[in-house]
């Protein structure tokens, strides 16, 4: 066999599953989001912009897209905030079982995502753990209803669901870190802090924005958290597609604003590429 | 453990089944099928909670050695969503309410019924047997089944006096211990409340521009009061039981449920009257096991079937029949059947979106 | 105390507690797993395996992790044999659009997997794939490409270039270059790549949630036990799903670092 035919015999498979069963779908929401309904629902192929007039018109459906992204700025945050104290503390601290506290960390992204947030069900319910607590230490005498149900529950749950990601990248970060770096910091007499202001987080910097973009788009994403752990007003972007999928039965107007999700992305997806390259390209010249 | 691996290979062979099986004949008829042929299928109901209870389907499982497999819809909209994504070859019978039955039938979801298989048909209740909705070219599409109000549920240990009104919502006293359906029926709620059918019951099927409006600030405005909307029945089953709301829109079975484990819930029609529904069971268009869903039809509408169904869920159902197999509690809900007149049961929705988007903009509010 | 160990112990502190932030809520499903009651409230009265026994006595529960058992098998095989002899030729040959491809096989990690979802949904009955547990198959084989690839890359790279010059030089064709030298070697890589993709798709929801009708694979299960109330039972199967998940990637992690 000659060795180009074996190369294309190899990939073919691969190729041709991808393209029909991923990129061919993608392409097709994309046409579908021109397309028009009838007043079931049913789908008629056409070109009309209606559904991208209506996504753009109407706060319902771009107002969500930016409060959803405020939302996921705010859990990459949260996330970022959680995983530096732990990456810490594992990179630097920690001097015996150090893969076994990585290993720590990522164990619970395979647990499970519905198990993982139904959790906090149990535990921000009225009657919940939290609850009982705070009224037998006569913290508060009355439960909080606002722990369940609520846009800070939706919050609580991504934010724990998505902290593994986030602090696997940013732990790998301070270990490429050259310890000498640090001790001559030391040496130099700059306090812990400061090495950490100064040396630590702007080498780890690439590795804090990939895990806070993964946090990011993953937020974008998810329609589960805010369905089990929601409150009246929790609705995420992704509720809004489920739901015009699900139950509205408008497919071009999901689709639209499906593909309008996705625009957003690759945006966030670009910027977080380039903020990473010129980083690391800032710490090569460095050094 | 050997139940698993016998749900392996059954689900296995169900996997290649699903893509072998051509839809049978389209009129479905019970005369001169081979039951033992039937043997070892599986019999999937698409429809509300309740609706499957093995209280009532296991008699049917024992005699034909069959499963029946159902899956819940949490409302319309959700049905025929399921129902255009390719549904209605996945599933054989469906359950739709008043405000969609017609429409699945214009749109060919269903296939037509053979009454004469249905040895109890003559005996179910005229009024629902005969509403035309359902027919088309003279052939009928919908077996009726049960029906019953959107109820105004409450918690009687914590709120004492009985409401009267559904304004009971909007009580300061009662705020985040409310639970409305995730549903546009909250729509034809604020209609009733307003008293916009107190004339044309339809009108809360047919509201203006400005009466929707007028229905979304009003629910905006009952947010604070909201705990959490409910999708499915038994979400709101598990709040009340977790005692997360005391006041709801609701079904009777929501009441069945809970005090059958000694809970102290009651359920009322406030004085604006409530909305209600009339459920009727179809077999899909697609459906490749359409003599077995006909006789899972003839077996349900026996009146001691139809009894264990009231006495599961509490609906009222539509063999009248049935009453001479109810307990004397069973028979107090029959005798509800006073009120079927007060009820303003679901009608098409025409402008269908827009109430949907009109709720969705109320879910999204902040 | 001075400040060095006050700082020392501050963030050591924060650390700790972060690491019990990822696992209290999973000891707290184990630990309601046991009790008695059908209501997860605080403290728990009575302690009890029933919800184990009920588990095991619920058929559509057991049908549905059957369900998800052969969904997983099933994918898992179709992607290796896609994904390994892809991976392999990426890994061996360079050639127009590999970068695209790279990029390609991981859109469906990448992208919110709603998008995905519902593109499947409305796409794949145009090519004859109804709306069923097939429809959910075919899913799942198109992300696990995404793992399969990625991670046999990941060890072709690691692998001894001079291996596999050694076998051509001892007049070994291609394929038994492949069947004998390379295939032995990444051997502990394929199983662990074989547990990795199983529990993914074991727990696979956004793509399964749209293209699935009727039988329920056993996250959806779950999933609507949950909304039905179903709760001490929940915990029960998620104590049982967290004992193998974590067995499985242990393993799976254990099997990886080998060489």
């Amino acid at each position: 066999m000659k060795a180009w035919l074996r190369k294309y015999s190899l990939l073919l498979p691969l190729v041709v599953w991808l393209l029909v069963f991923l990129v061919l779908p993608y392409c097709f929401i994309f046409i579908q989001s021109f397309f028009e309904t009838d007043s079931f629902g049913k789908t008629i192929p056409g070109v009309s912009i209606d559904s991208y007039q209506r996504a753009f018109s109407n706060s319902l459906y771009i107002g969500t897209i930016f409060r959803t992204l405020i939302y996921a700025v705010l859990v990459a945050f949260l996330c970022i905030l959680l995983s530096l104290p732990l990456a810490y503390w594992i990179a630097f601290k920690v001097k015996r079982n150090k893969t076994l506290l990585y290993t720590l960390i990522s164990l619970p992204l395979w647990v499970s995502y519905i198990i993982r947030a139904y959790a906090w069900k149990i535990i921000l319910g009225k009657e919940g753990l939290l609850n009982t607590f705070l009224q037998w230490a006569h913290i508060t005498d009355k439960p909080v209803e606002y722990f369940l149900y609520s846009t800070f529950s939706t919050i609580v749950c991504l934010v724990y669901i998505l902290t593994p990601f986030v602090a696997i990248p940013i732990y790998t970060a301070f270990e490429q870190i050259p310890k000498s770096l640090i001790e001559a910091a030391k040496d130099l007499g700059a306090g812990s802090f400061t090495t950490f202001r100064k040396i630590i987080f702007p080498l780890a910097l690439p590795g804090i924005i990939s895990g806070g973009t993964f946090a990011l788009v993953l937020t974008m994403g998810d329609f589960l958290s805010p369905l089990l752990l929601g409150g009246p007003n929790t609705l995420f972007i992704s509720n809004i597609v489920q739901n015009l999928f699900g139950t509205s039965n408008d497919r071009p107007l999901g689709s639209a604003v499906g593909i309008l999700i996705l625009l957003l992305i690759f945006l966030i997806l670009g910027i977080a590429a380039r903020s990473e390259k010129k980083l690391s390209s800032l710490k090569s010249d460095s050094r | 453990m050997r139940k698993i691996f016998s749900a392996f290979f059954t689900s296995a062979m169900l996997f290649f089944a699903c893509n072998t099986g051509t839809p049978a004949n389209n009129t479905a008829d019970t005369a001169a099928v081979d039951v033992s042929k039937l043997k070892g299928s599986t019999l999937n109901i698409l429809c509300w909670e309740g609706y499957a209870e093995p209280v009532f389907t296991k008699a049917f499982e024992d005699k034909y050695g069959v499963t029946v497999k159902a899956t819940y819809f949490g409302s319309s909209d959700e049905l025929i969503s399921k129902l255009s994504n390719g549904g209605s070859e996945a599933y054989d019978i469906i359950s739709p309410s008043t405000d969609v039955a017609g429409d699945i039938v214009a749109h060919d979801f269903v296939a037509p019924i053979d009454t004469k298989s249905i040895s109890q048909w003559d005996s179910l209740s005229p009024q629902l047997r005969n509403m035309n909705d359902v027919i088309k070219d003279g052939k009928v599409y919908g077996m009726p089944f049960t029906w019953g109000p959107d109820y105004l549920i409450y918690d009687a240990d914590v709120v004492k006096a009985e409401p009267t009104s559904w304004k009971v919502f909007e009580d300061p006293q009662y705020k985040g211990q409310v639970s409305l359906w995730d549903d546009i029926s909250n729509i034809y709620l604020i209609g009733q409340l307003q008293g916009l059918d107190k004339t044309d019951k339809a009108a809360l099927y047919n509201m203006s521009d400005a009466q929707l409006q007028s229905a979304k600030a009003e629910l905006i405005k009952m947010k604070p009061q909201i705990r959490k909307y409910w999708a499915t029945a038994g979400e709101l089953d598990n709040m009340f039981k977790n005692k997360e709301v005391a006041l709801a829109v609701g079904w009777p079975l929501t009441v069945a449920h809970l005090n059958k484990e000694g809970r102290n819930l009651k359920a009322v029609i406030p004085s604006e009257g409530a909305t209600g529904w009339i459920d009727r069971l179809m077999i899909t268009s697609g459906s490749h096991n359409k003599q077995l869903a006909l006789l899972y039809l003839d077996y349900i509408s026996q009146p001691e079937n139809m009894a264990k169904v009231l006495s599961a869920i509490n609906y009222n159902v539509a063999n009248p029949g049935s009453e001479r197999f109810l307990s004397a509690d069973d028979k107090k809900i029959a005798d509800a059947s006073q009120f079927f007149d007060k009820l303003n049961f679901w009608q098409t929705v025409k402008e269908r979106k827009k109430y949907n988007e009109i709720w969705n903009e109320v879910k999204s509010a902040q | 105390m001075n400040t060095t160990s006050l700082k020392n112990f501050l963030v050591s502190f924060s650390g700790i507690a972060v690491l019990l932030f990822l696992y209290f809520p999973l000891v707290v499903i184990v630990l309601f797993s046991f009790n008695a009651d059908t209501v997860n409230s605080f403290p728990i009265q009575h302690f009890s395996l029933k919800w184990y026994s009920v588990l095991f006595r619920d058929d559509e529960l057991l049908q549905s992790i059957g369900t998800s058992i052969s969904i997983a098998l099933i994918s898992t095989a179709v992607a290796l044999l896609i994904g390994i002899p892809a991976a392999y030729a990426m890994h061996k040959y360079d050639f127009k659009g590999k970068k695209l491809i790279d990029k390609i096989v991981l859109m469906p990690i990448t992208l919110p997997g709603i998008v995905t979802g519902v593109a499947m949904l409305s796409f794949f009955p145009f090519v004859g794939v109804k709306i069923s547990l097939t429809a959910v198959t075919f899913g799942h084989i198109t992300f696990l490409c995404a793992i399969v690839v990625t991670q046999m890359l990941a060890r072709f790279k690691r692998l001894d270039p001079y291996l596999e010059q050694a076998a051509y030089d001892l007049g070994a064709t291609p394929s038994a270059t492949f069947f004998k030298v390379i295939l032995p070697n990444i051997k502990t890589a394929i199983i662990g790549c074989v547990l990795l993709c199983l529990v993914l798709s074991m727990d696979e929801i956004p793509v399964t949630f749209f293209l699935i009708a009727g039988n329920n694979t056993l996250p959806l299960e779950i999933y609507a036990m949950m909304r039905r109330g179903i709760t001490p039972e929940v915990n029960a199967i998620s104590t049982l799903i967290f004992i193998f998940s974590t067995t499985a990637i242990l393993l799976s992690m254990r099997l990886n670092k080998e060489k």
